[in-house]
C-alpha cells in the first residue's frame, strides 16, 4: 500500500510546528502515558519523519494517528496555530479512507436513517434474547479487539426508539415565536428517546415550533475514520433535507453533532455548487442550549435538589467555544449547587468512539476525569455530549461512584417538570 | 552487545520504563530547535538510584547518555547527537515537600515549573524564575539552561534560587551539592552546575528557594514610535531606582506576529512597545506607577495603557509568552538568538540588528528582556530556499558577533548547545574552553554525558606555558624580572608581618597587573613554590591551616576602578581595590555595590570573593555569587581566563566564576571582578528593638518572612554583643533580652509601610524599646554593628568565631542554644545573627580544655537543627587541631577538582579541605 502524497498545503501545515512543547500542557493523552508521541508536538513530528523526510515507515503512524482524541486541547494554546486535529484527519484518511469497514459504516450504515434503525433494533434483540451476554462469556466478543473490551461501554438499547416516535412527537404551537429543524442525531433516535422527548418538550415550552426531518447522520464519525468523503456526501444529503425548510434555526442537543454541522461550510468549500449552501446551512445550526440562552429560558422551574458539576464536551467548548451557556442554565434551574471541578474542559476520553478502539488509553483520561469529578463531592455530572454522557456513565459504574451522569437537556427537563409536579 | 545492553538497562528501570522501537526513539530525538536524530534507548527512570545504576552501565559500556526534561530547550541540548541512551527525567515529578517557614520546595527535576507555582500560589509563595515554557519545561531543565524568564530582571535567574540539590555524577556517584542551607561548606558545584546544559551530572533532586508573591502589580504597555525612546525609557527607568517586575520590548514585526496569534492588543504599527510590570508591595505601587508614566512620556511616548482588570493583564503576557510561537505563523522555521548586551547597549544593538537584516535580505522580529540587556531576534528564512538558508544562519551569527563587539555575550538564558558552538570559539579564548574542558574531564573522564554540547568538539591548541626568559635560574631573581625589583620584598623585617599559619614567607610580591600575577604563578609552579594570595589580610587567621607558604603575592596595588558603568550599572575592578574605598567613590555617583561585609575598611574585593564575605544585606541583595558579574581569574597553572562578562544574563559556557567564589584562593587567583550596582534608595530606615527573649523577636522574623514584607536586614544580637559594640544607639540589655535590629530601605512609602506593620508586630510581641534611626546616625549603627566581628577577634586573640547555617526558620533555636552552650561551659558569648538567612554567629573566649568541647556542642546542636557549624575565625592551635574543621560532603569530588586544576599544589595548599 503507497502512502498518498502529501499536498502542498499539507505539508505546510505539518511545518507549522515549531516543536515549542506547549502543547505537552494540555494533551489528555500525553498526561497519562507521559510518551513523548502521543502529544501533539510528538505525533506531527512522527508525522513528518515518516512523509515529510522519509525517517520512519509509514505504518509506524498508526497509533500516533488514530489515538489522538482530537479534543483540541492542543490547538487552543499552540501560539503558532497548528491544527493537529486537522493534521490527524488528513493522516487517517490516507491511512484508511477506502476501507471495507469505512464503506460499510458510513456509506451504507448511517446514510440511511432507517438502515440504523434496524440495525439498532438487531441490539436490542441480543440484549433482550441474551445473545449480548452469549457472546461475552464465550469470550466471541474479545475476538473484535479493543471493541471488545469496550462492549461494556455500549448502552442497552431501550424501548420506544426510533425516528418515527420522534417525529409524532411534535405539537402544533400556535402563534410561534421561533420555528427550528429538530437534527435529532443518531444517539436521540436510537439510543437515547427520552432525551428527544424531553427536548421537544422544552422547545414547545419555548412557544417554539419544531419540525424533525429525516436527517441523517451528521458525518462526524467518518473523517475520524479516515472517511471524509462520506462525510462530504452525508454534508450534502442533509443540506438538501433542510434546503425547502422556513426555519429560523436548526438545533440539536447533541454537543458533536452540533459542531460538525456547524463546519459543513468549511467541509464543502472547494465544492462550487455547494459551497454556499453549506455554508448557510452552519451559519443557521445552534447548539440547543446556545440557541436556548440566546432566546432567554422561560421561567417555572421547580426545585432540582443536590449538587452537581459540569463536564465541558470538547465538541462545545473547543470546536465551538460554548462555555458558558450550559453553566448558565445549570445557574437558573432552582435548590441546585454547583461545584466547578478541575480541568472541567478536558477530554473525558470518549471522543466519539475513541474507546472502541483505544480501550485502556480511553480508561485512562477517563480515569483522571473521575477523580476530578470526585473532589466535587456532586452526584451528578452534567454535559452536553451523548459520547461524554456514556462515558462518564461508564466511569461511575466500574468506580461503584454514587454519580449519575445526566445530559443539560436532562436536566432542564426535570426542573420544569418538578415545577408541574408541585402544581 | 546491545542485546546485554537492553538487558541491563531493562533490569534496571523495569520493562515499561525502555523505549527503543524506531518510533518511540524518533520522538525522543529532538526539542524546539527542529533538529531530528535518532537515539538508541529511551530510559525513564524512576529514582536517583535508578540513574545512579544506569549511569554506571553507561560508563562501563561506554554508551552516551543525555538527559532530558521536557525537550523544550531552544538550542539543542537534548538533541542526542551521538545516539544512545535518552534518560528522559519527565516522569520523575513529584513534588517533595512545600517548607515555606524555611522557604523551601523540595523537588525531583521532572516537575513542570508552571505545576510548582500552582502549588505554591494558594500557600502565598512563588518560585521566580519564569521562562516563556513554563507551562511545560521542567525544573531540572531550568537548571540545566541556567533559565531566566521576564521576572528575573527583578528577582535574578535560576541560579540564585537552587539551594541543594543531589546529583548523579557520570560515573554512576551520588553526591549532594549545596543544601537545604545557604551556606555550605566546601567548592560551589551547585554553582558549576548550574547552567552546565547537563555535560557534568544529572540534578535528581532539587532544595530550591521560594520567595513570597508580592502583594500587588500592575502591568502597562508603553507604545513608542522610535525604539530609542523606548531604550531611553528602559534605562531611565532603572536609574531612577525603579525595578520594575518585568520589562519586555518588542518591536514591530514582533508584535503584527503576536497580534496574528492572540488578540493581545499590540499595536502592530508601532517602533516598539514595553511591556512594563511593577509588583511589590500595594503602598507607594501607584506613585510608581506614575514615576514610570512620567519616563515614558519624557521620552516621548505614544500611548501608555493600563491594565485595569486580571484578565487585561493576563492577555497582554499571554502575547509576551506566545511570542516565539507566534513568529511560526508568518513562518514556520526561524532561528532563535540569545545575545545579552550591557542594557544600555540594547537598542544600539537592535539597530544593529535591523542593519543585518537588511544586509541579508531577511526578516528578523525582535523581543528583549530590556531591563536585563538579553535580545532574542528571531531570523525568518523559508526552509526550501537554499539560499535563505544560508543567509539566515549567516545573519545569525553577525548578530552574535555584534553582541560580542558591544561587550555581550552569545547566549543569556538559552543556553549554548548545539547551536552556538561554533560562536564559543569567538567568544572565548584558548585558555578559557581549556580551563573549561578540564572541568568537564574531572566530573566525567570517560567523556559519556551530553555529548558534542555546550564545549567545542575539537579542543585547539591548548596555549603553550612559557616562563619568563631570564637570564639566571634563581627564583627571587626570576619573580623580580616579573614585578619588578621593587615590588619584590624578601626582608624579614616585612615578610614577618605576612607570616600565616606560623608559616614564615620567603618574600612578598605586589604584582601591579594581572599579567605579573599570572608570571609570579607560572614561576611558582616551576619551582614547586607555594603562592599565597593577600588582599587585606583580614581573614588569614581562619579557616584550614595552609601546608606552605612560600611566598606571599599581595594584590593591594592592583586597586584601579577599570570601568564604571553608570548607564549599565555595572564596575569593573581590580580586585585590590578595599570595599569601602570603593563604595565611596561609587557614593559620588549615587550608587552602591550591596556587599557590606565586617571588614569593609581594610577588606579589598578579591578577599571577600575568594571568602565568599557577606553581611547583613544579603537577605535582600544576596551574596557574592549573585552581585559578580564576570572576572578575570589567573588560574593555577597561570592561565588568564576570564569567566563571565558584564552583561546581566549569562549563560554561555560553564559558569566558572561561581567556583572560584568562596574557593579561598586555592582554584585560581580573581584579579578583576565585575559587580553589579544599585542606586542609592530613596529612603532607609532601621529599627532597633529591644525583645524579653529569642522567642519573642524570632517571632516578629517569622512573621516577617512569611509576609509581603521585605526589609533589607533582619539582624539579632544578645547583650554581651551589644555591650561590645559600644554603640550609643543601642541601650544596655537585662539577662536575656535580645535587639533585634531590622534595616529597610526603598520608596517613602515603601519605607513607612515596613515601619508602620512592623511596629505592630513588634508590640504583639512584647517589645520595650524601639527606635528608628536613619541618616548618618544609620549609617553609623550599622558600621558599629558590622565592625562588631572585628572587635571581637582583635580584643580577644584566644576568641573562636563560630557559624552555624540552618534553615531559616531555626534561626532562634539555634541563637538560644548557643547562649546556653555558653552557660553551661560559663563562658561569655557575643552572638549575632543574619534572622533571614539562617545565619548565627558565635564569638567565645574559652581556656584551652574548654574550647573542643564548645566546638562539639555547636555541631551537635546545628546538626541537630537540621544545619551545621564550623570554625571561621581561630587561634592556630585550634584550627591546627585534627578534625576540627567540617568535612564537605563534596568532599572527593573537590579533591579531584582541585588536583586537575592544580596538579603542583601551588596555590593556597591545603587551605580547603586539607589538600
Amino acid at each position: 500500500m503507497a502512502f498518498p502524497a502529501l499536498t502542498k498545503e499539507e505539508s505546510r501545515a505539518l511545518q507549522r510546528c515549531n516543536q515549542c512543547g506547549f502543547c505537552l500542557a494540555h494533551c489528555p493523552v500525553y498526561k497519562v502515558t507521559g510518551v513523548e508521541w502521543t502529544s501533539a508536538r510528538g505525533r506531527i513530528a512522527l508525522i513528518r519523519a515518516a512523509l515529510l523526510d522519509d525517517k520512519l515507515d509509514f505504518k509506524e503512524l498508526s497509533d500516533p494517528v488514530f489515538n489522538c482524541l482530537t479534543c483540541n486541547a492542543c490547538v487552543d494554546d499552540c501560539p503558532a496555530g497548528v491544527q493537529t486535529s486537522d493534521i490527524i484527519f488528513s493522516a487517517r484518511e490516507k491511512f484508511s479512507g477506502d476501507s471495507l469497514t469505512n464503506r460499510l459504516l458510513f456509506r451504507k450504515l448511517l446514510a440511511s436513517p432507517s438502515f440504523l434503525h434496524k440495525a439498532t433494533r438487531l441490539l436490542r434483540l441480543a440484549d433482550i434474547t441474551g445473545l449480548r451476554s452469549v457472546a461475552r462469556e464465550t469470550g466471541l466478543i474479545k475476538l473484535i479487539g479493543d471493541a471488545g473490551k469496550a462492549e461494556a461501554m455500549v448502552p442497552r438499547v431501550p424501548p420506544g426508539a426510533g425516528l418515527d416516535r420522534i417525529i409524532a412527537l411534535a405539537e402544533k404551537i400556535d402563534n410561534p415565536e421561533y420555528r427550528v429543524a429538530y437534527f435529532t442525531g443518531c444517539y436521540a433516535a436510537n439510543l437515547a428517546p427520552q432525551e428527544a422527548a424531553a427536548t421537544m418538550r422544552i422547545l414547545h415550552r419555548h412557544r417554539v415550533d419544531v419540525v424533525v426531518p429525516e436527517f441523517v447522520c451528521c458525518g462526524i464519525a467518518a473523517p475520524a475514520y479516515g472517511d471524509i468523503s462520506s462525510a462530504r456526501s452525508l454534508a450534502r444529503r442533509n443540506i438538501e433535507i433542510a434546503a425547502g425548510l422556513d426555519i429560523d434555526a436548526i438545533v440539536t442537543p447533541c454537543a458533536s453533532c452540533s459542531s460538525f454541522l456547524k463546519g459543513y461550510g468549511k467541509l464543502l468549500a472547494d465544492e462550487p455548487e455547494w459551497a454556499e449552501k453549506a455554508a448557510s446551512f452552519s451559519d443557521k445550526m445552534k447548539d440547543l442550549t446556545e440557541f436556548l440562552t440566546g432566546i432567554g429560558l422561560v421561567t417555572g422551574m421547580g426545585a432540582v435538589e443536590g449538587r452537581v458539576t459540569y463536564h465541558d464536551p470538547c465538541h462545545l467548548v473547543r470546536y465551538q467555544k460554548i462555555k458558558q451557556p450550559p453553566r448558565s442554565i445549570i445557574a437558573s434551574i432552582p435548590g441546585l449547587e454547583f461545584i466547578e471541578m478541575e480541568e472541567s474542559d478536558m477530554c473525558c476520553g470518549a471522543a466519539g468512539t475513541y474507546g472502541l478502539k483505544n480501550y485502556d488509553l480511553s480508561m485512562k483520561v477517563l480515569a483522571r476525569k473521575m477523580d476530578n469529578i470526585a473532589q466535587t463531592g456532586a452526584g451528578v455530572v452534567v454535559s452536553g455530549c451523548p459520547a461524554c454522557i456514556m462515558q462518564l456513565a461508564s466511569g461511575a459504574r466500574m468506580r461503584k461512584m454514587p454519580v449519575r451522569a445526566l445530559s443539560i437537556i436532562d436536566l432542564l427537563d426535570r426542573a420544569y417538570q418538578a415545577a408541574e409536579g408541585a402544581d | 552487545m546491545a542485546k546485554n545492553l537492553v538487558k541491563g538497562l531493562t533490569g534496571i528501570v523495569g520493562s515499561e520504563n525502555i523505549l527503543y522501537s524506531r518510533r518511540d526513539l524518533l520522538a525522543y530525538g529532538y526539542d524546539a530547535t527542529q533538529r531530528q536524530e535518532v537515539p538508541q534507548f529511551v530510559l525513564f527512570p524512576r529514582s536517583t538510584d535508578d540513574i545512579s545504576r544506569v549511569m554506571k552501565l553507561a560508563c562501563r559500556e561506554k554508551v552516551p547518555v543525555v538527559p532530558r526534561g521536557a525537550g523544550t530547550g531552544i538550542s539543542g541540548g537534548t538533541v542526542p547527537v551521538k545516539g544512545g541512551i535518552v534518560l528522559e527525567l519527565s516522569r520523575m515529578n513529584r513534588i517533595i515537600a512545600l517548607d515555606t517557614a524555611n522557604h523551601r520546595a523540595v523537588v525531583e527535576p521532572g516537575v513542570v515549573n508552571l505545576d510548582l507555582q500552582d502549588a505554591l500560589a494558594p500557600l502565598g509563595f512563588m518560585y521566580p524564575p519564569d521562562p516563556a515554557s513554563q507551562k511545560s519545561c521542567t525544573l531540572g531543565g531550568n537548571i540545566g539552561e541556567n533559565a531566566g524568564g521576564p521576572l528575573c530582571f527583578r528577582y535574578g535567574v535560576t541560579s540564585k534560587y537552587v539551594c541543594g540539590m543531589q546529583v548523579v555524577l557520570p560515573d554512576g556517584e551520588v553526591v549532594e551539592f549545596g543544601g537545604n542551607v545557604e551556606d555550605v561548606p566546601g567548592y560551589d558545584f551547585r554553582g558549576l552546575l548550574i547552567g552546565s546544559e547537563g555535560i557534568l551530572g544529572i540534578a535528581t533532586r532539587l532544595v530550591l528557594h521560594i520567595v513570597p508573591l508580592p502583594e500587588a502589580s500592575r502591568t502597562m504597555l508603553a507604545v513608542f514610535d522610535n525604539l530609542e525612546d523606548a531604550g531611553q525609557t528602559v534605562s531611565d527607568i532603572i536609574s531612577a531606582g525603579i525595578v520594575p517586575a518585568a520589562l519586555e520590548l518588542m518591536d514591530r514585526r514582533m508584535c503584527w506576529a503576536i497580534e496574528q496569534s492572540v488578540n493581545a492588543g499590540y499595536p502592530t504599527d508601532a517602533d516598539g512597545v514595553l511591556l512594563i510590570e511593577i509588583a511589590g508591595l500595594a503602598d507607594g505601587l501607584d506613585r510608581q506607577a506614575g514615576d514610570i508614566s512620567e519616563i515614558c512620556r519624557r521620552n516621548n511616548v505614544r500611548e501608555l495603557r493600563s491594565a485595569e482588570t486580571k484578565a487585561e493583564c493576563d492577555i497582554l503576557w499571554k502575547g509576551r509568552k506566545g511570542a516565539f510561537g507566534s513568529v511560526a505563523r508568518i513562518c514556520p522555521p526561524y532561528l532563535v538568538n540569545d545575545g545579552a548586551v550591557p542594557r544600555n547597549m540594547l537598542v544600539q544593538a537592535l539597530r544593529k540588528v535591523q542593519a543585518i537584516s537588511e544586509k541579508y535580505h531577511v526578516q528578523i522580529a525582535n523581543v528583549a528582556h530590556a531591563g536585563d540587556g538579553n535580545l532574542h531576534p528571531l531570523v525568518l528564512y523559508d526552509r526550501d530556499n537554499p539560499q535563505e538558508c544560508m543567509s539566515a544562519r549567516k545573519t545569525s551569527e553577525e548578530i552574535l558577533d555584534t553582541c560580542l563587539a558591544l561587550g555581550g555575550t552569545i547566549s543569556g538564558e538559552h543556553g549554548v548547545g548545539l547551536e552556538k558552538m561554533a560562536a564559543m570559539v569567538r567568544m572565548f579564548a584558548l585558555a578559557d574552553l581549556a580551563f573549561m574542558r578540564s572541568v568537564k574531564q574531572v566530573f566525567d573522564p570517560k567523556n559519556i554525558l551530553n555529548l558534542g554540547k555546550l564545549l567545542p568538539d575539537e579542543p585547539g591548541p591548548v596555549a603553550q606555558h612559557t616562563v619568563p626568559k631570564t637570564a639566571s635560574q634563581d627564583f627571587h631573581h626570576m619573580l623580580g624580572e616579573i614585578v619588578g625589583a621593587g615590588n619584590l620584598i624578601a626582608d624579614d623585617d616585612v615578610t614577618s608581618s605576612y607570616q600565616v599559619d606560623g608559616l614564615m614567607p620567603e618574600a612578598v610580591g605586589f604584582a601591579p597587573t594581572t599579567e605579573q600575577v599570572s608570571g609570579i604563578i607560572r614561576a611558582g609552579n616551576l619551582y614547586r613554590k607555594a603562592i599565597i594570595p593577600w588582599g587585606g589580610g583580614s581573614k588569614q587567621e581562619s579557616g584550614p591551616c595552609l601546608s606552605a607558604a612560600n611566598i606571599v603575592l599581595c594584590l593591594k596595588n592592583m586597586n584601579r576602578i577599570i570601568d564604571l558603568d553608570t548607564g549599565n550599572l555595572t564596575v569593573r575592578v581590580e580586585t585590590g581595590k578595599i570595599n569601602s574605598d570603593l563604595q565611596r567613590e561609587l557614593a559620588g555617583h549615587k550608587l552602591f555595590f550591596p556587599l557590606e561585609t565586617p571588614f569593609a575598611e581594610t577588606s579589598t574585593i578579591g578577599g571577600e570573593l575568594a571568602t565568599n564575605e557577606s553581611g547583613p544585606g544579603r537577605f535582600k541583595y544576596g551574596t557574592a555569587r549573585d552581585l559578580v558579574l564576570g572576572m578575570t581569574v589567573v588560574t593555577p597553572s597561570g592561565d588568564i581566563i576570564r569567566p563571565g562578562g558584564k552583561t546581566m544574563k549569562n549563560v554561555a559556557g560553564l559558569d566558572l566564576g561561581k567556583m572560584f567564589i568562596g574557593s579561598w584562593g586555592t582554584l585560581g587567583v580573581i584579579t578583576e571582578a565585575v559587580l553589579r550596582l544599585f542606586p542609592l534608595p530613596e529612603a532607609r530606615r532601621s529599627i532597633c528593638m529591644v525583645f524579653p527573649d529569642v522567642e519573642r523577636a524570632s517571632a516578629v522574623t517569622g512573621r516577617i518572612l512569611n509576609s509581603v514584607l521585605l526589609p533589607t536586614a533582619m539582624e539579632l544580637m544578645n547583650g554581651v554583643a551589644v555591650s561590645r559594640m559600644e554603640s550609643s544607639s543601642l541601650p544596655s540589655l537585662k539577662e536575656v533580652e535580645v535587639v533585634l535590629l531590622v534595616d529597610v530601605e526603598g520608596s517613602i512609602e515603601e519605607v513607612e509601610r515596613h515601619l508602620k506593620q512592623i511596629t505592630v508586630l513588634a508590640e504583639e510581641n512584647g517589645v520595650s524599646f524601639m527606635n528608628t534611626f536613619d541618616g548618618e546616625k544609620a549609617n553609623a549603627l550599622w558600621n558599629d554593628y558590622r565592625r562588631l566581628h572585628r572587635v571581637f577577634l582583635n580584643g580577644i586573640p584566644a576568641g573562636l568565631k563560630c557559624k552555624a547555617s540552618l534553615p531559616i526558620s531555626k534561626t532562634g533555636d539555634m541563637f538560644k542554644a548557643v547562649g546556653e552552650i555558653a552557660d553551661k561551659h560559663k563562658i561569655e558569648a557575643s552572638i549575632n545573627a543574619h534572622c533571614g538567612n539562617g545565619t548565627v554567629y558565635a564569638f567565645v573566649s574559652a581556656e584551652k580544655e574548654k574550647v573542643f568541647n564548645v566546638i562539639d556542642d555547636l555541631k551537635q546542636e546545628a546538626a541537630g537543627l537540621k544545619g551545621l557549624s564550623a570554625i571561621e575565625a581561630a587561634p592556630l592551635w585550634v584550627r591546627k587541631t585534627p578534625g576540627v574543621h567540617l568535612i564537605p560532603a563534596t568532599h572527593e569530588l573537590m579533591k579531584r577538582f582541585k588536583q586537575a586544576i592544580d596538579p603542583n599544589n601551588i596555590l593556597n595548599p591545603s587551605k580547603v579541605g586539607g589538600y
